[in-house]
């Protein structure tokens, strides 16, 4: 076993080491002979040590020059056998036939080191020479999950608003009327709840058996994200700025309407934010979503709970704003709902509107995710077609 | 709601262009939705006189006609209806026409006789469903003339989407309105003049009574006699279709036409089906019933439901649907015409419980204008006398047990600018509130005192009269301001960095490998080794002779902690990082550059480095795992490439001295190179006193994100089933299996995609040969494959591999 060095000194010195140190062996010369022995054992020496050498030599491959290395120098080997003549000699040869033998023996050795540097290159020559793998064959590997395009939107559109500083804020899916509807300015028969079509849980299902228990209350999936703006400004006073990301639900599946999808809604109230502020939040989201190239376009709309209120669009991201089918020509893509929150709901949760004004905002996020990523059909992201998510 | 410009030009003069109309009202809240061409599909269908009509000589039903379209010349059609006489004028479309069911007019020969068009009867026209004759025009109507322009049939319709708050813009009066307030053009509400008769008078006739005052604001009648029921004129009639109403007759049409015209839902009775000529306005009765128009039994609500009733049962739904008893029909003489006002939530509930959605009950839940009532009313009376040939009873019965009352609120000047964030002149509050029909007090003060129009019960403080000015302004006059404190965003889209780093991130850990942070400065002498023709910019007090030299490479590095980790008895080593490598660059200029022009003495460039060694997977009970190897840390890599979208990157083999020359490659995004990757070169592996059987991989990490798509384009599932086959081939040892598998993809279209499941050498393969077998899916995205398409493409992929590659089958 080598000893383990430093790195520097392995770089400095061993790395060079296999080269220099072979070619010094190799020029290495056969000590001179001792004048003492007989000449019929130089003679011996001799041939041992030319056979050995030959031996030796003559290998070409580890195996063979290991056979070569026992032959010599192993415990019956021809140079090993040397030292076992060394005690039925005559003392006065003794130590001569004894260094005699042991300078055979190093060189012997040292052939033997030559050669299996020699034969270790000439292999790591023949390897580096030798046939290349096919670089081109698939890799090893487990195949990599996806995510959901749908939860990869909401990451993206909720990254922004924390960036704007907004809180992220929760709210029950299961909701009742009051946070709905009502406090949000849609009375019960106002032809504003057409909008929405609503489910209505079961209240039996709640446990409620006696009409009484619910006190004439009605519970509903909600069907925006809006009541979190209620339940956050019950919660705290203002100054408020938020988004609430989640499920909604809506009685309505066609090619267009999945029952079940998902909105962010906003929430900025604080003293003085006007619809300049607004629109200035809203530009810096869609040009930060979509590309600083995308342009937005207000147009006036109807929430019960925003006045005034704004459907927004932005310029195709398709097309640029050309026309192009995504787009049905009109170089528009609607993509989400606004406006000042109405002095409604300000009563309703007990502020005061002449002391603060807001805004709020809710986008689709379906709507956003098929525009980012080209899915033309809205049904596609609840089916969960394995080919269809290993596409994210 | 569906607007006729024709229709609406009649109370506003319109903008240029139907496009110009509808940017207008949609920018003001009103979007246009779509826009409908008119009497379309009737190019080459032209006005025709009958000259002659003879019988077929071998068809019964047909006859041979000679026509004139003006032009002097005779034209002859053979025509299969009777309802005409020599003389009549009649729509010809003559040869090439199209008309909008689809059939296109050819010379044709009917039972031997030549026919150079067709004669057309209204539904082959497509404005009626009228099938039972050709259509007889007016004679006064000149030849040849387009009959699209004949008829009137050329208007442009608009889909408006009218927001709930807006019942005030579901006719076209209201439109109007809206029209008039944004061009600033007078609105022109047609002048009624009704000649009342000198019969009896109405109320000497009929007693109306309303016993739920609260449900029923206001209700009126008026009696027209002497009703002659027929078809209404083509005028109306177009009107009536272009909206989506389809013509009855003339007394239903009347009601309708004013419905569209001013927003006023109204009902017919025939009076003489109206029992004791009185009519009562009350709630349903527990277990009441009536039937409706439609012809339905319906039990009413007690005590929700409001019903119409005469002297003994009801004979409407009040505001939803009338009933059938009193129904206009062809025997009827005398109409009475109501005009009410109900409440409209209780409208809303009545016709959701009965799930009867009509125009009348969308109007009422809306609320209507309770001062319009009447106008609708003598409307419908005049058109009446003009077109049924109406006698109109003196007077009428007009019911109003909660008159209208204006409401007002206050308006300080200054809320429209506090609100939307910009001045707006006290002068344009007060001259936009106007022009859409507020009233305001004017006596110089801060506030002033605005009155609600009668038609806007939408309207309830200065919220919304900020609406009103801004949308009328222009939501895009309002500035884009940022919240106090925020900044303006990056665009994410053009730089999506962050989100590509987080992937490839997630890639590298999800394929086994730890990320290390070493130190940038290393020992010159093992960079040597992997970077030989850069020299690395040196530090002048490195804290050891080993820390002296900027990475030029951050593989030593990791090689580094690979051998810190084995003489550990750390078995399995996979390790990635991400770091800087540094080249000096000094600019000529650097003496005399100024400072802002941000001078740098060295390029820097992050790379992705790693490494992998040892046992694939940790020792496990279920799963036999061998050490690492090329095609492990090409998995790793694939993984990071999946991760960022990146396909088609090419493996191709390279010389590099850091690297075994059997397995170096270079990693080829187009003509962008990305980086390398390979087994460690075993002279560098020995002078570092690590194993063979390293791997390593170095990614330029900004041209690596810069060809990554994070945000992918996902393609339509396909819906036609995929045929799965294997191809075996035998080629040349030495050809590369991407090409193979890129010759297979490209052959065929019908080529889904291509996996290489098994590659063989030795056995009965020739020495320089290799077996490769392919999984090829097969799929056509418009149809279901035959086994003959596909039998077709596997052989044609056969051939080519034979011509490329010298492929045989195995």
């Amino acid at each position: 076993m080598k000893a383990r060095h430093p790195f520097v000194e392995i770089t400095r010195t061993k790395a060079s080491l296999p080269f220099t140190h072979s070619e010094n062996l190799m020029s290495t010369q056969e000590p001179p002979q001792s004048p003492e022995l007989s000449e019929e054992i130089e003679r011996e020496f001799s041939e041992i040590s030319k056979s050995a050498v030959d031996a030796i030599d003559s290998t070409q491959d580890p195996a063979s020059l290991e056979a070569a290395r026992v032959a010599t120098l192993g415990m019956k080997g021809s140079v090993t056998r040397l030292f076992e003549r060394i005690p039925k000699l005559d003392k006065s040869l003794r130590r001569a036939f004894g260094q005699r033998a042991n300078a055979l023996r190093a060189h012997i050795e040292a052939r033997h080191e030559a050669r299996k540097v020699a034969l270790d290159r000439e292999a790591l020559d023949r390897e580096l020479k030798g046939p290349k793998l096919d670089v081109t064959l698939p890799g090893r590997r487990a195949a990599l999950g996806h995510r959901h395009p749908v939860s990869r939107t909401l990451d993206d559109v909720s990254a922004i608003f924390l960036e704007l500083g907004f809180d992220v804020a929760e709210g029950p899916e299961i909701e009742l009327d009051d946070y709905n509807f009502e406090a949000l300015n849609i009375p019960a028969d106002h032809p504003a709840r057409d909008m929405q079509d609503t489910f209505w849980v079961a209240p039996e299902s709640l446990g409620a058996h006696d009409a009484g228990a619910l006190d004439g209350k009605t519970v509903v999936l909600r069907t925006h994200t809006s009541p979190v703006q209620i339940r956050t400004m019950l919660a705290h006073a203002p100054p408020i700025r938020i988004i609430a990301p989640g499920k909604v639900y809506r009685c309505d599946s066609d090619v267009t309407h999945t029952p079940m999808f998902h909105q962010v809604e906003g929430l900025l109230v604080d003293k003085g934010v006007t619809f300049a502020e607004l629109k200035g939040t809203l530009d810096a989201f869609v040009r930060s979503l979509f590309g600083a190239s995308t342009r937005t376009r207000f147009r006036p709309s109807y929430f019960p709970f925003t006045e005034p209120s704004a459907e927004v669009d932005i310029s195709c991201v398709h097309c640029g704003g050309k026309g192009c089918r995504i787009c049905k020509q009109t170089g528009w893509l609607e993509i989400l709902g606004a406006g000042m929150v109405h002095p409604n709901v300000f009563r309703a949760v007990g502020y005061d509107p002449s002391e603060v004004s807001g805004f709020a905002f809710g986008l689709g996020v379906e709507r956003i995710a098929m525009l980012r990523y080209g899915v033309d059909d809205l049904r596609s992201f609840f089916e969960n077609d394995a080919r269809f998510l290993e596409q994210f | 709601m569906k607007i006729s410009l024709n229709w609406l030009s009649d109370y506003v003069d319109l903008p240029e262009t139907p496009e110009a109309l509808a940017a207008l009202i949609t920018m003001a809240g009103l979007e246009v939705e779509g826009i409908e061409q008119l009497g379309q599909g009737l190019d080459g269908v032209v006005v025709a006189r009958i000259l002659e009509s003879a019988p077929h000589p071998s068809a019964e039903k047909l006859s041979v006609n000679q026509v004139d379209v003006g032009t002097g010349e005779r034209l002859q059609i053979v025509c299969g209806a009777k309802n005409f006489a020599v003389g009549d004028l009649v729509p010809l479309a003559t040869i090439g026409a199209a008309l909008p069911n689809g059939i296109e007019i050819k010379q044709a020969a009917l039972r031997g006789v030549a026919s150079f068009g067709m004669l057309c009867s209204a539904r082959e026209l497509g404005i009626s469903d009228d099938h039972a004759g050709l259509l007889i025009l007016d004679p006064s109507l000149k030849l040849g003339m387009p009959i699209a322009d004949a008829l009137g049939l050329g208007d442009t319709v608009f889909e408006v989407n009218v927001t709930p708050n807006r019942g005030d813009c579901l006719s076209h009066i209201g439109i109007a309105r809206e029209v008039a307030a944004l061009t600033g053009r007078p609105l022109k509400i047609p002048k009624i003049a009704i000649t009342e008769s000198a019969g009896l008078a109405t109320d000497t006739l009929l007693d109306v009574r309303i016993d739920a005052p609260e449900r029923c604001r206001r209700y009126a009648a008026r009696i027209a006699e002497g009703v002659r029921i027929g078809p209404s004129p083509l005028w109306m009639q177009n009107r009536l279709r272009a909206v989506g109403v389809r013509p009855i007759s003339n007394a239903v049409d009347v009601t309708n036409f004013v419905m569209f015209e001013c927003g006023q839902p109204l009902h017919a009775f025939d009076f003489d089906k109206v029992a004791g000529g009185q009519i009562v306005v009350r709630l349903a009765k527990p277990n009441e019933r009536m039937t409706t128009l439609d012809g339905k039994e319906r039990v009413l609500a007690a005590g929700d439901d409001l019903c119409i009733c005469d002297a003994t049962a009801p004979s409407a739904l009040a505001g939803v649907m009338g009933g059938g008893v009193s129904e206009i029909s062809d025997a009827t003489t005398r109409v009475l015409i109501e005009a009410a006002w109900f409440e409209p939530g209780a409208i809303r509930r009545t016709a959701r419980r009965h799930a009867l959605h009509s125009e009348s009950s969308h109007r009422f839940e809306r609320g209507i204008d309770p001062e319009m009532l009447l106008f609708a009313q003598d409307r419908t009376a005049q058109l009446l006398a003009e077109l049924a040939g109406a006698k109109i009873l003196p007077g009428r019965v007009d019911r109003y047990p909660r008159p209208f009352v204006a409401r007002h609120f206050d308006l300080h000047l200054d809320t429209p600018s506090r609100t939307l964030g910009m001045p707006v002149e006290r002068g344009l509050v007060k001259k936009t509130l106007s022009a859409l029909g507020f009233g305001l007090s004017d006596d110089g003060r801060e506030t002033v005192e605005v009155t609600i129009p009668s038609w806007r019960p939408d309207v309830e403080g200065e919220a919304d009269c900020v609406e009103e000015l801004a949308r009328t302004m222009g939501y895009d006059k309002i500035p884009a301001r940022l919240p106090c404190g925020v900044q303006e965003l990056p665009d994410r889209t053009a730089s999506l960095r962050a989100d590509a780093m987080n992937r490839l991130r997630a890639a590298l850990a999800a394929a086994g490998l730890d990320e290390v942070i070493n130190y940038s400065f290393v020992d010159a002498a093992a960079l040597a080794h992997f970077t030989p023709d850069v020299k690395p910019i040196c530090l002048r007090n490195a804290i050891a002779a080993d820390m002296s030299a900027m990475a030029t490479s951050r593989l030593p590095g990791l090689v580094n902690n690979l051998k810190h980790s084995l003489n550990r008895q750390v078995e399995a080593v996979r390790l990635y990082e991400i770091g800087r490598v540094y080249v000096p660059e000094l600019p000529a200029n650097l003496a005399t550059a100024p400072m802002r022009d941000a001078l740098k003495v060295s390029s820097e460039r992050q790379m992705l480095s790693g490494l992998v060694f040892g046992p694939r997977a940790p020792l496990q009970w279920a799963q036999a795992t061998g050490a690492s190897d090329f095609y492990d840390l090409k998995g790793a890599i694939e993984l990071v490439l999946s991760a960022l979208n990146l396909r088609n990157v090419r493996f191709e083999s390279t010389q590099r001295c850091d690297l075994h020359p059997r397995s170096a490659c270079a990693l080829m995004a187009g003509d962008v190179h990305l980086g390398l990757m390979g087994e460690l070169h075993p002279t560098v592996a020995t002078a570092f006193d690590v194993p063979r059987g390293v791997y390593l991989f170095e990614l330029d990490l900004d041209a690596l994100l810069a060809a990554a798509n994070p945000i992918p384009r996902a393609r339509p599932i396909p819906r036609y089933p995929a045929v799965l086959r294997d191809l075996a081939i035998v080629v040349d040892a030495a050809a590369p299996a991407a090409d193979v598998e890129a010759a297979i993809r490209t052959t065929s279209e019908l080529v889904e995609s291509v996996t290489l499941f098994d590659v063989f050498r030795g056995g009965s393969i020739q020495e320089d040969k290799k077996s490769l077998a392919f999984a090829i899916r097969y799929r056509d995205r418009a149809q279901t494959l035959t086994d003959e398409q596909v039998n077709a493409a596997h052989q044609a992929i056969l051939t080519r591999l034979g011509e490329r590659f010298g492929a045989e089958l195995r």
